[in-house]
Protein backbone atom coordinates (compact mmCIF):
# COMPACT_ATOMS: atom_id res chain seq x y z
CA UNK A 1 0.00 0.00 0.00
CA UNK A 2 1.31 3.44 -0.90
CA UNK A 3 -0.55 6.73 -0.85
CA UNK A 4 1.10 10.11 -0.52
CA UNK A 5 0.73 13.80 -1.20
CA UNK A 6 3.85 15.81 -1.85
CA UNK A 7 4.69 19.29 -3.06
CA UNK A 8 5.77 19.52 -6.69
CA UNK A 9 9.12 21.06 -5.65
CA UNK A 10 10.01 18.22 -3.32
CA UNK A 11 9.04 15.65 -5.92
CA UNK A 12 11.07 17.37 -8.64
CA UNK A 13 14.14 17.79 -6.41
CA UNK A 14 13.98 14.12 -5.48
CA UNK A 15 13.68 12.92 -9.05
CA UNK A 16 16.38 15.28 -10.33
CA UNK A 17 18.91 13.99 -7.79
CA UNK A 18 18.53 10.47 -9.12
CA UNK A 19 17.93 11.11 -12.81
CA UNK A 20 21.34 12.76 -13.20
CA UNK A 21 22.76 9.23 -12.91
CA UNK A 22 20.15 6.74 -14.09
CA UNK A 23 17.04 6.51 -16.28
CA UNK A 24 15.17 4.09 -14.09
CA UNK A 25 15.36 3.13 -10.45
CA UNK A 26 13.82 1.15 -7.65
CA UNK A 27 11.94 3.13 -5.04
CA UNK A 28 11.54 1.61 -1.59
CA UNK A 29 8.27 2.67 -0.02
CA UNK A 30 9.00 2.18 3.66
CA UNK A 31 6.78 3.08 6.57
CA UNK A 32 8.92 6.05 7.55
CA UNK A 33 9.70 7.37 4.09
CA UNK A 34 11.18 6.50 0.73
CA UNK A 35 14.68 5.42 -0.22
CA UNK A 36 16.28 5.25 -3.63
CA UNK A 37 19.70 3.81 -4.26
CA UNK A 38 21.13 3.58 -7.76
CA UNK A 39 24.40 3.45 -9.64
CA UNK A 40 25.11 4.60 -13.19
CA UNK A 41 25.75 1.94 -15.84
CA UNK A 42 29.54 2.50 -15.77
CA UNK A 43 29.54 1.98 -12.00
CA UNK A 44 31.31 5.31 -11.45
CA UNK A 45 28.66 7.39 -9.70
CA UNK A 46 25.99 6.35 -7.24
CA UNK A 47 23.21 8.01 -5.32
CA UNK A 48 21.52 7.15 -2.05
CA UNK A 49 18.48 9.29 -1.42
CA UNK A 50 16.16 9.31 1.56
CA UNK A 51 13.03 11.32 1.95
CA UNK A 52 11.30 10.95 5.27
CA UNK A 53 7.52 10.76 5.65
CA UNK A 54 7.65 14.28 7.19
CA UNK A 55 8.70 15.68 3.82
CA UNK A 56 5.25 14.74 2.50
CA UNK A 57 1.95 16.50 3.18
CA UNK A 58 0.61 13.05 3.93
CA UNK A 59 2.25 9.69 3.66
CA UNK A 60 1.12 6.10 4.08
CA UNK A 61 3.16 3.08 3.05
CA UNK A 62 3.77 -0.38 4.38
CA UNK A 63 6.97 -1.41 2.66
CA UNK A 64 7.38 -2.57 -0.89
CA UNK A 65 9.41 -1.66 -3.92
CA UNK A 66 8.36 -0.15 -7.22
CA UNK A 67 10.36 0.35 -10.40
CA UNK A 68 10.08 3.78 -11.96
CA UNK A 69 10.99 5.32 -15.29
CA UNK A 70 12.43 8.61 -14.04
CA UNK A 71 12.14 10.76 -17.13
CA UNK A 72 8.48 9.78 -17.49
CA UNK A 73 7.78 10.69 -13.88
CA UNK A 74 9.80 13.92 -14.22
CA UNK A 75 7.71 14.90 -17.23
CA UNK A 76 4.55 14.40 -15.21
CA UNK A 77 5.93 16.29 -12.21
CA UNK A 78 6.83 19.07 -14.65
CA UNK A 79 3.11 19.53 -15.31
CA UNK A 80 2.69 20.88 -11.77
CA UNK A 81 3.29 24.55 -11.01
CA UNK A 82 5.42 25.36 -8.03
CA UNK A 83 3.28 25.31 -4.93
CA UNK A 84 0.93 22.71 -6.36
CA UNK A 85 0.50 19.36 -4.71
CA UNK A 86 0.97 16.00 -6.36
CA UNK A 87 -1.04 13.00 -5.20
CA UNK A 88 0.50 9.58 -5.68
CA UNK A 89 -1.29 6.29 -5.19
CA UNK A 90 -0.10 2.81 -6.01
CA UNK A 91 -2.58 0.37 -7.50
CA UNK A 92 -1.22 -2.94 -6.26
CA UNK A 93 -3.28 -5.00 -8.65
CA UNK A 94 -2.40 -3.32 -11.90
CA UNK A 95 1.07 -2.27 -10.66
CA UNK A 96 0.43 1.26 -11.84
CA UNK A 97 0.99 4.55 -10.11
CA UNK A 98 -1.94 6.97 -10.17
CA UNK A 99 -0.81 10.57 -10.14
CA UNK A 100 -3.12 13.53 -9.66
CA UNK A 101 -2.23 17.17 -10.09
CA UNK A 102 -5.08 19.61 -9.69
CA UNK A 103 -7.64 17.50 -11.53
CA UNK A 104 -5.13 16.11 -14.03
CA UNK A 105 -4.96 12.34 -13.71
CA UNK A 106 -2.04 10.37 -15.02
CA UNK A 107 -1.61 6.62 -14.77
CA UNK A 108 2.02 5.62 -14.92
CA UNK A 109 2.96 2.05 -15.83
CA UNK A 110 5.66 0.84 -13.47
CA UNK A 111 8.70 -1.24 -14.33
CA UNK A 112 9.28 -4.68 -12.83
CA UNK A 113 11.87 -3.93 -10.09
CA UNK A 114 13.66 -7.20 -10.89
CA UNK A 115 14.44 -5.88 -14.35
CA UNK A 116 16.24 -2.81 -12.97
CA UNK A 117 19.98 -2.89 -12.32
CA UNK A 118 20.81 -4.12 -8.85
CA UNK A 119 21.18 -1.52 -6.16
CA UNK A 120 24.81 -0.86 -5.30
CA UNK A 121 26.54 -1.40 -1.99
CA UNK A 122 27.73 1.88 -0.53
CA UNK A 123 31.53 1.69 -0.30
CA UNK A 124 32.64 1.65 3.31
CA UNK A 125 35.40 4.28 3.21
CA UNK A 126 37.59 5.94 5.78
CA UNK A 127 38.11 9.33 4.18
CA UNK A 128 40.75 11.62 5.61
CA UNK A 129 39.17 15.04 5.05
CA UNK A 130 35.74 16.58 5.40
CA UNK A 131 34.74 19.91 3.92
CA UNK A 132 31.44 21.69 4.51
CA UNK A 133 30.82 24.17 1.74
CA UNK A 134 27.98 26.17 0.20
CA UNK A 135 26.38 24.67 -2.89
CA UNK A 136 27.08 27.81 -4.89
CA UNK A 137 30.84 27.46 -4.31
CA UNK A 138 30.78 23.97 -5.77
CA UNK A 139 28.85 25.29 -8.73
CA UNK A 140 31.46 28.02 -9.24
CA UNK A 141 34.35 25.55 -9.10
CA UNK A 142 32.70 23.09 -11.46
CA UNK A 143 31.67 25.77 -13.94
CA UNK A 144 35.14 27.33 -14.13
CA UNK A 145 36.89 23.96 -14.38
CA UNK A 146 34.58 22.89 -17.17
CA UNK A 147 35.86 25.79 -19.28
CA UNK A 148 39.35 24.32 -19.42
CA UNK A 149 39.27 20.60 -18.77
CA UNK A 150 37.23 17.42 -18.58
CA UNK A 151 38.50 16.43 -15.19
CA UNK A 152 38.98 18.14 -11.88
CA UNK A 153 41.19 17.57 -8.85
CA UNK A 154 39.69 18.19 -5.42
CA UNK A 155 42.02 18.31 -2.47
CA UNK A 156 42.64 19.43 1.07
CA UNK A 157 45.94 20.83 2.24
CA UNK A 158 46.12 19.84 5.90
CA UNK A 159 48.99 22.12 6.90
CA UNK A 160 47.57 25.26 5.27
CA UNK A 161 44.02 24.26 6.27
CA UNK A 162 42.44 24.86 2.91
CA UNK A 163 40.28 23.15 0.33
CA UNK A 164 41.38 23.51 -3.28
CA UNK A 165 40.20 22.74 -6.79
CA UNK A 166 42.55 22.26 -9.73
CA UNK A 167 41.65 21.84 -13.36
CA UNK A 168 44.38 21.58 -15.94
CA UNK A 169 43.51 21.97 -19.57
CA UNK A 170 45.69 21.73 -22.65
CA UNK A 171 46.35 25.45 -22.58
CA UNK A 172 44.52 27.01 -19.65
CA UNK A 173 44.33 26.14 -15.98
CA UNK A 174 41.89 26.87 -13.19
CA UNK A 175 42.79 26.96 -9.52
CA UNK A 176 40.52 27.80 -6.61
CA UNK A 177 41.36 27.86 -2.93
CA UNK A 178 38.91 28.19 -0.07
CA UNK A 179 40.23 28.79 3.42
CA UNK A 180 38.48 27.95 6.69
CA UNK A 181 36.96 31.47 6.70
CA UNK A 182 35.30 30.86 3.35
CA UNK A 183 34.17 27.35 4.25
CA UNK A 184 31.44 26.43 6.68
CA UNK A 185 33.66 23.78 8.22
CA UNK A 186 36.86 21.90 7.49
CA UNK A 187 38.25 18.78 9.09
CA UNK A 188 41.63 18.81 7.50
CA UNK A 189 43.58 15.73 6.48
CA UNK A 190 45.72 15.49 3.37
CA UNK A 191 43.55 14.48 0.46
CA UNK A 192 43.59 14.80 -3.28
CA UNK A 193 41.69 12.87 -5.94
CA UNK A 194 40.90 13.41 -9.59
CA UNK A 195 37.33 13.17 -10.89
CA UNK A 196 35.52 13.19 -14.18
CA UNK A 197 33.83 16.54 -14.70
CA UNK A 198 31.03 14.92 -16.69
CA UNK A 199 29.81 13.20 -13.56
CA UNK A 200 30.49 16.10 -11.24
CA UNK A 201 28.62 18.46 -13.54
CA UNK A 202 25.59 16.21 -13.45
CA UNK A 203 25.73 15.83 -9.68
CA UNK A 204 26.20 19.58 -9.33
CA UNK A 205 22.88 20.11 -11.15
CA UNK A 206 21.12 18.43 -8.24
CA UNK A 207 22.85 20.49 -5.53
CA UNK A 208 20.84 23.54 -4.42
CA UNK A 209 22.92 26.75 -4.41
CA UNK A 210 22.05 27.52 -0.80
CA UNK A 211 22.60 24.00 0.54
CA UNK A 212 25.25 23.15 3.10
CA UNK A 213 27.15 20.45 1.31
CA UNK A 214 29.47 18.03 3.04
CA UNK A 215 32.33 16.68 0.93
CA UNK A 216 34.41 13.75 2.13
CA UNK A 217 37.71 13.23 0.38
CA UNK A 218 40.74 10.96 0.46
CA UNK A 219 43.90 10.25 -1.50
CA UNK A 220 42.80 8.73 -4.81
CA UNK A 221 39.58 7.64 -3.17
CA UNK A 222 35.92 8.14 -4.04
CA UNK A 223 34.30 11.45 -3.20
CA UNK A 224 31.22 11.58 -1.03
CA UNK A 225 28.85 14.50 -1.49
CA UNK A 226 26.06 14.86 1.07
CA UNK A 227 23.39 17.50 1.23
CA UNK A 228 19.91 17.92 2.66
CA UNK A 229 16.80 18.30 0.52
CA UNK A 230 13.17 19.12 1.30
CA UNK A 231 14.04 21.51 4.12
CA UNK A 232 16.12 18.93 5.88
CA UNK A 233 13.45 16.21 5.73
CA UNK A 234 15.49 14.34 3.17
CA UNK A 235 19.09 13.76 2.25
CA UNK A 236 21.10 12.93 -0.82
CA UNK A 237 24.44 11.14 -0.86
CA UNK A 238 26.43 10.94 -4.08
CA UNK A 239 29.52 8.77 -4.29
CA UNK A 240 31.86 9.27 -7.23
CA UNK A 241 34.77 6.99 -8.13
CA UNK A 242 38.06 8.76 -8.84
CA UNK A 243 40.21 8.70 -11.91
CA UNK A 244 43.69 7.59 -11.09
CA UNK A 245 46.36 9.95 -12.30
CA UNK A 246 48.69 8.27 -14.77
CA UNK A 247 52.32 9.25 -14.53
CA UNK B 1 52.13 -6.84 -45.10
CA UNK B 2 49.54 -7.23 -42.36
CA UNK B 3 47.85 -3.92 -43.17
CA UNK B 4 46.63 -2.07 -46.23
CA UNK B 5 45.26 1.48 -46.13
CA UNK B 6 43.50 3.73 -48.60
CA UNK B 7 42.76 7.39 -48.10
CA UNK B 8 39.51 8.63 -49.63
CA UNK B 9 38.88 5.25 -51.26
CA UNK B 10 36.71 4.92 -54.37
CA UNK B 11 33.63 2.65 -54.21
CA UNK B 12 35.43 -0.02 -56.26
CA UNK B 13 38.32 -0.04 -53.80
CA UNK B 14 35.95 -0.44 -50.85
CA UNK B 15 34.15 -3.25 -52.65
CA UNK B 16 37.44 -5.07 -53.37
CA UNK B 17 38.97 -4.59 -49.90
CA UNK B 18 35.81 -5.70 -48.07
CA UNK B 19 35.33 -8.72 -50.37
CA UNK B 20 38.98 -9.79 -50.01
CA UNK B 21 38.96 -9.15 -46.27
CA UNK B 22 35.90 -11.36 -45.80
CA UNK B 23 37.54 -14.10 -47.90
CA UNK B 24 41.00 -13.91 -46.34
CA UNK B 25 39.90 -13.45 -42.74
CA UNK B 26 41.00 -9.83 -42.29
CA UNK B 27 39.32 -7.01 -40.35
CA UNK B 28 38.30 -4.07 -42.50
CA UNK B 29 37.56 -0.69 -40.95
CA UNK B 30 36.32 2.48 -42.54
CA UNK B 31 36.25 5.99 -41.07
CA UNK B 32 33.48 7.73 -42.91
CA UNK B 33 30.60 10.15 -42.97
CA UNK B 34 27.74 7.72 -43.39
CA UNK B 35 24.05 7.03 -43.04
CA UNK B 36 22.70 3.82 -41.54
CA UNK B 37 19.50 1.86 -42.15
CA UNK B 38 18.33 -1.24 -40.34
CA UNK B 39 15.50 -3.52 -41.40
CA UNK B 40 14.54 -6.68 -39.62
CA UNK B 41 12.86 -7.41 -36.33
CA UNK B 42 12.34 -3.65 -36.16
CA UNK B 43 13.38 -0.80 -38.37
CA UNK B 44 15.76 2.04 -37.81
CA UNK B 45 17.48 4.95 -39.48
CA UNK B 46 20.49 6.99 -38.41
CA UNK B 47 21.09 10.20 -40.33
CA UNK B 48 24.43 11.36 -41.70
CA UNK B 49 27.38 11.63 -39.30
CA UNK B 50 31.05 10.68 -38.83
CA UNK B 51 31.47 7.09 -37.70
CA UNK B 52 33.79 4.15 -37.47
CA UNK B 53 32.57 1.10 -39.37
CA UNK B 54 34.13 -2.30 -38.65
CA UNK B 55 33.62 -5.43 -40.77
CA UNK B 56 35.00 -8.54 -39.11
CA UNK B 57 35.74 -11.72 -41.08
CA UNK B 58 33.17 -13.71 -39.08
CA UNK B 59 30.45 -11.54 -40.59
CA UNK B 60 30.14 -9.09 -37.69
CA UNK B 61 29.41 -5.52 -38.76
CA UNK B 62 29.68 -2.67 -36.26
CA UNK B 63 28.94 1.03 -36.57
CA UNK B 64 30.51 3.12 -33.83
CA UNK B 65 29.73 6.76 -33.13
CA UNK B 66 32.37 9.09 -31.69
CA UNK B 67 31.33 8.25 -28.11
CA UNK B 68 29.94 5.35 -26.14
CA UNK B 69 31.30 1.87 -25.75
CA UNK B 70 28.57 0.11 -27.67
CA UNK B 71 28.06 0.31 -31.42
CA UNK B 72 24.98 2.30 -32.42
CA UNK B 73 24.10 -0.39 -34.97
CA UNK B 74 25.49 -3.85 -35.44
CA UNK B 75 24.99 -7.21 -37.04
CA UNK B 76 26.26 -10.19 -35.12
CA UNK B 77 28.63 -12.77 -36.59
CA UNK B 78 27.28 -15.00 -39.35
CA UNK B 79 25.99 -12.21 -41.56
CA UNK B 80 26.97 -11.85 -45.20
CA UNK B 81 28.85 -8.58 -45.71
CA UNK B 82 28.99 -7.04 -49.17
CA UNK B 83 29.55 -3.72 -50.91
CA UNK B 84 27.58 -2.37 -53.83
CA UNK B 85 27.74 0.90 -55.66
CA UNK B 86 24.77 3.13 -54.91
CA UNK B 87 24.48 6.40 -56.82
CA UNK B 88 28.24 6.99 -57.04
CA UNK B 89 29.07 6.05 -53.47
CA UNK B 90 29.63 2.75 -51.70
CA UNK B 91 26.85 0.94 -49.86
CA UNK B 92 28.23 -1.51 -47.32
CA UNK B 93 25.61 -3.96 -46.10
CA UNK B 94 25.24 -7.01 -43.93
CA UNK B 95 22.41 -9.46 -44.33
CA UNK B 96 21.26 -12.32 -42.16
CA UNK B 97 18.55 -14.74 -43.16
CA UNK B 98 17.29 -16.04 -39.81
CA UNK B 99 15.80 -13.73 -38.70
CA UNK B 100 15.81 -11.89 -41.99
CA UNK B 101 17.57 -8.59 -41.35
CA UNK B 102 19.61 -6.00 -43.18
CA UNK B 103 22.05 -3.38 -41.97
CA UNK B 104 22.91 -0.87 -44.69
CA UNK B 105 25.68 1.67 -44.29
CA UNK B 106 25.79 4.34 -46.97
CA UNK B 107 29.42 5.47 -47.03
CA UNK B 108 28.94 8.98 -48.40
CA UNK B 109 32.41 10.24 -47.59
CA UNK B 110 34.85 7.46 -46.81
CA UNK B 111 38.01 9.08 -45.39
CA UNK B 112 40.13 6.08 -44.55
CA UNK B 113 39.81 2.39 -45.31
CA UNK B 114 42.09 -0.17 -43.68
CA UNK B 115 42.54 -3.88 -43.92
CA UNK B 116 44.25 -5.60 -41.03
CA UNK B 117 45.27 -9.25 -41.24
CA UNK B 118 44.95 -9.64 -37.52
CA UNK B 119 46.39 -12.66 -35.78
CA UNK B 120 45.04 -13.16 -32.26
CA UNK B 121 45.02 -16.58 -30.67
CA UNK B 122 45.14 -15.61 -27.00
CA UNK B 123 42.19 -16.35 -24.74
CA UNK B 124 41.09 -13.90 -22.10
CA UNK B 125 41.70 -15.07 -18.56
CA UNK B 126 39.93 -13.35 -15.77
CA UNK B 127 41.61 -13.46 -12.41
CA UNK B 128 40.18 -13.57 -8.94
CA UNK B 129 36.56 -14.24 -9.76
CA UNK B 130 34.14 -15.28 -7.08
CA UNK B 131 33.62 -18.54 -9.02
CA UNK B 132 37.33 -19.30 -8.58
CA UNK B 133 37.03 -18.75 -4.85
CA UNK B 134 34.02 -21.07 -4.70
CA UNK B 135 35.90 -23.76 -6.58
CA UNK B 136 38.86 -23.42 -4.25
CA UNK B 137 36.70 -23.73 -1.13
CA UNK B 138 34.79 -26.66 -2.54
CA UNK B 139 37.98 -28.54 -3.33
CA UNK B 140 39.96 -27.55 -0.23
CA UNK B 141 37.36 -26.97 2.49
CA UNK B 142 39.78 -27.62 5.34
CA UNK B 143 42.62 -25.41 4.08
CA UNK B 144 40.27 -22.67 3.01
CA UNK B 145 37.92 -22.53 6.03
CA UNK B 146 39.23 -24.60 8.96
CA UNK B 147 40.20 -28.12 9.99
CA UNK B 148 37.28 -30.48 10.06
CA UNK B 149 35.03 -28.27 7.93
CA UNK B 150 33.06 -30.05 5.24
CA UNK B 151 30.68 -28.73 2.65
CA UNK B 152 27.12 -30.02 2.88
CA UNK B 153 25.68 -27.92 0.10
CA UNK B 154 27.10 -25.42 -2.35
CA UNK B 155 24.71 -22.58 -3.19
CA UNK B 156 21.80 -23.56 -0.98
CA UNK B 157 18.62 -21.73 -1.85
CA UNK B 158 17.00 -19.67 0.90
CA UNK B 159 14.26 -17.08 1.10
CA UNK B 160 16.97 -14.37 1.06
CA UNK B 161 18.84 -15.78 -1.93
CA UNK B 162 21.56 -18.35 -2.40
CA UNK B 163 23.78 -19.16 0.55
CA UNK B 164 27.28 -19.70 -0.86
CA UNK B 165 28.13 -22.71 1.30
CA UNK B 166 26.25 -24.58 3.97
CA UNK B 167 28.55 -26.93 5.89
CA UNK B 168 29.36 -28.66 9.14
CA UNK B 169 32.36 -28.06 11.39
CA UNK B 170 34.45 -30.70 13.21
CA UNK B 171 31.91 -30.80 16.05
CA UNK B 172 29.03 -31.26 13.65
CA UNK B 173 27.68 -27.73 14.10
CA UNK B 174 26.05 -26.16 11.03
CA UNK B 175 28.11 -23.41 9.36
CA UNK B 176 26.84 -20.75 6.97
CA UNK B 177 29.60 -19.41 4.70
CA UNK B 178 29.31 -16.25 2.62
CA UNK B 179 32.07 -15.63 0.06
CA UNK B 180 33.10 -12.19 -1.28
CA UNK B 181 35.78 -11.58 -3.86
CA UNK B 182 36.58 -8.05 -2.70
CA UNK B 183 37.27 -6.52 0.66
CA UNK B 184 34.35 -7.40 2.94
CA UNK B 185 31.86 -4.61 3.67
CA UNK B 186 29.27 -3.96 6.35
CA UNK B 187 26.62 -4.83 3.79
CA UNK B 188 28.17 -8.29 3.49
CA UNK B 189 27.93 -8.64 7.27
CA UNK B 190 24.23 -7.76 7.10
CA UNK B 191 23.71 -10.32 4.37
CA UNK B 192 25.35 -13.03 6.48
CA UNK B 193 23.24 -11.95 9.48
CA UNK B 194 20.08 -12.42 7.44
CA UNK B 195 21.12 -15.94 6.50
CA UNK B 196 21.98 -16.70 10.12
CA UNK B 197 18.50 -15.65 11.16
CA UNK B 198 17.13 -18.52 9.09
CA UNK B 199 19.06 -21.10 11.08
CA UNK B 200 19.52 -19.60 14.53
CA UNK B 201 15.92 -20.29 15.48
CA UNK B 202 16.15 -24.02 14.95
CA UNK B 203 19.77 -24.34 16.03
CA UNK B 204 21.31 -21.63 18.23
CA UNK B 205 24.77 -23.19 17.74
CA UNK B 206 24.91 -22.34 14.05
CA UNK B 207 28.11 -20.52 13.05
CA UNK B 208 28.47 -17.85 10.40
CA UNK B 209 31.69 -17.24 8.48
CA UNK B 210 32.41 -14.43 6.05
CA UNK B 211 35.18 -15.29 3.58
CA UNK B 212 36.95 -12.49 1.69
CA UNK B 213 40.44 -11.46 0.61
CA UNK B 214 40.42 -8.85 3.38
CA UNK B 215 38.20 -6.94 5.80
CA UNK B 216 38.61 -3.57 7.49
CA UNK B 217 38.76 -3.30 11.28
CA UNK B 218 35.26 -1.90 11.26
CA UNK B 219 33.90 -4.95 9.44
CA UNK B 220 35.82 -7.36 11.68
CA UNK B 221 34.42 -5.59 14.75
CA UNK B 222 30.87 -5.80 13.37
CA UNK B 223 31.33 -9.53 12.78
CA UNK B 224 32.65 -10.06 16.31
CA UNK B 225 29.77 -8.09 17.83
CA UNK B 226 27.30 -10.39 16.11
CA UNK B 227 29.17 -13.55 17.04
CA UNK B 228 30.26 -14.14 13.45
CA UNK B 229 33.69 -15.09 12.14
CA UNK B 230 35.97 -13.92 9.37
CA UNK B 231 38.23 -16.07 7.22
CA UNK B 232 40.80 -14.29 5.10
CA UNK B 233 41.61 -15.76 1.71
CA UNK B 234 44.37 -13.32 0.88
CA UNK B 235 45.54 -15.30 -2.15
CA UNK B 236 42.46 -13.94 -3.89
CA UNK B 237 43.32 -10.30 -3.25
CA UNK B 238 42.83 -8.48 -6.52
CA UNK B 239 45.91 -7.00 -8.12
CA UNK B 240 45.89 -3.24 -8.50
CA UNK B 241 44.71 -2.42 -11.94
CA UNK B 242 46.67 0.12 -13.95
CA UNK B 243 43.73 2.07 -15.22
CA UNK B 244 42.78 5.69 -15.17
CA UNK B 245 39.06 5.08 -14.67
CA UNK B 246 38.19 3.48 -11.38
CA UNK B 247 34.74 2.18 -10.62
CA UNK B 248 32.94 2.15 -7.31
CA UNK B 249 33.31 -1.62 -7.09
CA UNK B 250 37.05 -1.06 -6.72
CA UNK B 251 36.28 0.44 -3.31
CA UNK B 252 33.73 -2.00 -1.96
Amino acid sequence: MFKAIVSAETLKTTLDSVSVLVDECKVHLDEDGIEIRAVDPANVGMVDLRLSAEAFESYEADGGVIGVNLSRLEDIAGMADSGQLVELELDEETRKLHIQIDGLEYTLALIDPDSIRQEPDIPDLDLSAEVVIEGKDINRAVKASDMVSDHIALGVDASDELFYVDAEGDTDDVHLELTTEQLIDLQAGDARSLFSLDYLKDMNKAIPADAEVTLELGEEFPLKIKFPIAEGQGSVLFVLAPRIQSD
Amino acid sequence: MPTETHENPAPETIERVVREGQLDGAIVTCLAACEVEYDGRSGGYLGPGDRLVVAKPDGTLLVHRPSGHQPVNWMPGGATIKVEEDGGSALLYARRSNPNEYLRVYLHEPHLLTRFDADDTATYQERGTEAEMHEYIEQNPETAIEDGFRVVEHERESVYGYIDFFGKDAEGRPVVVEVKRRQATLNNVDQLKRYMGLYRESNPDVRGILVAPSASDRVQRALRDDGLEFVELSEFAVETRESSEKTLSDFL
